[in-house]
């Protein structure tokens, strides 16, 4: 396969004596859709908050993205090369309208052209947001404010665009719509990193798959076949 | 799309702001000449603190209405702006005292405020790092601090007892002398005044104002947008402090006596009283909030220590009922009547 687009390489990660990463290692190619799959605490968000900078220093391990080393690299500055994050627990400036909410996004483009295309596309992708355009985007419902959180990351044009549990606390039929859409972002070109509680949902959409448990990759593969293997399909499917 | 009346609107707002400025040059102009009132000096003293305390309330709406950092410590900036400018403009004290030479108020008045912004700008390293409460905390503290060197450096500032006969502000061979003209003073604040809010509001709608916003709105998610907010939180508290320091100079020179009771913490939470009371994040509540507290504070003299009772109740009652404060009271009020008007037609 070519190069990667993301490459993680034996991380840590310590939050003082805990130590929340344990040497992860793993790597995402253009067009894919990758799923990190654990349980509550496993150390997926970590992971992703590490990757984006915002936690700060990692305590080992490097971290490429397209062939630039991005460790230590500051948020807002990984935020520039086109690696963005939706985070967890849908985090809409609140106050702010759904425009300007996705214009933040937008912060660090210049050209307006960019912008509006970008801007197109997101209301193409949600027109729900479209008719809430100039509604303060704490007013919206839950699955509202995760398509602002979505559209937002897209607004700044990822390759590579990092999903923390899109699905939390979603109702089942928003949720579907949510995975739906991701299909359809990855479609369109951009590579996904997907970290998702919901097992079943993310190996569904996902090329390939990753499982931590605490801090630890303990199994990697095709995410069809991480589906049907015996004891994902006990801990994370819930079928035995 | 919401519907916006004219006076929402880019045009009605600058319609507005011209004839509010108007009326500021015309009606004391008009006193001055006894033809509406009659000739009150007193009267231009209140204008004159009106105006400081917008420029005040209106940095600190930068940093907390815009930004989301709280300071109960900007009274600190006020001091070091008006000693600031003091000691480099008076003959006896700081840099006449030391080289015989000294600055004229206005130039003295501009580097004070410089130095106030790098003091905020150098305060915000490690607050930038802090939540609200330790926040509140650490702004407290360097209040203290700033008020204990006034008041100890007795060398430096004639500690307790002040000093006396600072000079006034000579601008192109006009003299602002408060002890001839109030009047003149206080057209000299009011230029300042449509000066810095008409920087604030140009601040406020840049990109970096957005970024600021961001920040208030949620710092992690600004990160992620590529906001560099340690930068912008620590810009922000250098043009708060800017501001604040540039009024305490404005203040010292109108008043002709500095002593360090003046910035007191008490001072602080009138600020943010004021602020809180106009209303934060817009241009017109930090100029009403200063306009009702001061005329308060003035006509509540006679209650001495006891007024900071009526702060802290009007402070509670704001905070409960209004929090947009009595700018944000049109939308409440035509809120409240839409909603009868709604009850009414469904009921």
């Amino acid at each position: 396969m070519a190069e990667a687009i993301l490459s993680i390489k034996d991380l840590d990660f310590h939050y003082g004596e805990i130590h929340a990463l344990d040497k992860v290692s793993l790597d995402v190619y253009k067009g894919e859709i990758v799923t990190i799959i654990g349980s509550n605490g496993a150390g997926k968000t970590t992971l992703l908050r590490t990757i984006s900078g915002l936690l700060g220093k990692n305590t080992g391990g490097t971290i490429t993205f397209n062939g630039q080393k991005i460790d230590t690299m500051a948020p807002h500055k990984i935020a520039g090369l086109r690696l963005n994050q939706v985070l967890e627990g849908r985090l809409v400036f609140p106050l702010l309208t759904v425009r300007e909410n996705l214009m933040m996004g937008a912060y660090l483009t210049k050209d307006k052209k960019v912008i509006q295309d970008r801007l197109d596309y997101c209301f193409e992708l949600f027109p729900r947001l479209l008719e809430r355009e100039q509604q303060n985007a704490g007013t919206l419902s839950g699955g509202e404010q995760q398509m602002v959180a979505v559209a937002r990351a897209l607004m700044s044009g990822p390759e590579l665009l990092m999903m923390d549990e899109p699905s939390m606390g979603l109702a089942p039929l928003v949720i579907k719509d949510i995975f739906s859409t991701i299909g359809k972002i990855n479609k369109d070109g951009v590579t996904i990193l997907l970290v998702e509680q919901n097992a079943k949902a993310a190996l569904q959409i996902a090329n390939r798959a990753y499982v931590l448990e605490i801090g630890k990759i303990v199994q990697e593969g095709p995410a069809s076949e991480l589906a049907n293997d015996d004891s994902i399909r006990k801990t994370y499917l819930g079928i035995s | 799309m919401k519907e916006q009346g004219f006076f929402q609107s880019k045009k009605g707002k600058t319609v507005i702001a011209v004839v509010a400025i108007a009326l500021a040059i015309i009606i004391p102009l008009m006193m001055d000449n006894n033809i509406i009132f009659t000739q009150n000096k007193y009267f231009y003293v209140l204008l004159c603190l009106i105006g400081i305390y917008t420029i005040v309330t209106s940095g600190l709406d930068i940093l907390f209405g815009y930004t989301g950092q709280i300071s109960f410590g900007h009274a600190g900036f006020f001091c070091i702006g008006a000693y600031g400018s003091v000691l480099l403009s008076h003959t006896q004290w700081g840099l006449g005292k030391a080289t015989g030479y000294v600055l004229t108020p206005i130039l003295s008045i501009f580097i004070a405020a410089c130095i106030a912004a790098a003091v905020g700008a150098l305060l915000a390293i490690p607050a930038s790092k802090l939540v609200f409460h330790f926040l509140s905390m650490l702004t407290i503290a360097f209040n203290q601090i700033v008020y204990l060197i006034a008041n100890n450096f007795s060398w430096l500032t004639n500690g307790s007892i002040g000093i006396t006969s600072v000079p006034a502000v000579t601008l192109f061979g006009i003299s602002f002398a408060t002890t001839t003209s109030k009047l003149k003073y206080y057209y000299l604040v009011l230029f300042f005044v449509v000066v810095f809010l008409l920087v604030k509001t140009h601040i406020v709608n840049s990109r970096v104002g957005r970024g600021l916003i961001a920040i208030r709105e949620n710092p992690t998610a600004a990160n992620g947008c590529g906001v560099n907010v340690a930068k912008y939180k620590i810009m922000s508290f250098a043009i708060s402090a800017f501001y604040v320091g540039f009024a305490g100079g404005l203040y010292v020179h109108m008043i002709g006596f500095i002593s360090p009771d003046t910035f007191v913490q008490n001072t602080s939470v009138i600020f943010i009283t004021m602020l809180l009371f106009g209303g934060s994040g817009n241009l017109v509540g930090p100029i009403l909030g200063a306009a009702v507290i001061t005329i308060i504070q003035e006509g509540l003299q006679f209650l001495a220590d006891y007024r900071m009772l009526i702060y802290g109740i009007v402070l509670l009652l704001i905070i409960l009922f209004q929090p947009q404060g009595i700018a944000g009271l049109g939308n409440t009020i035509s809120g409240a009547v839409s909603k009868r008007k709604r009850g009414a037609a469904n009921g």
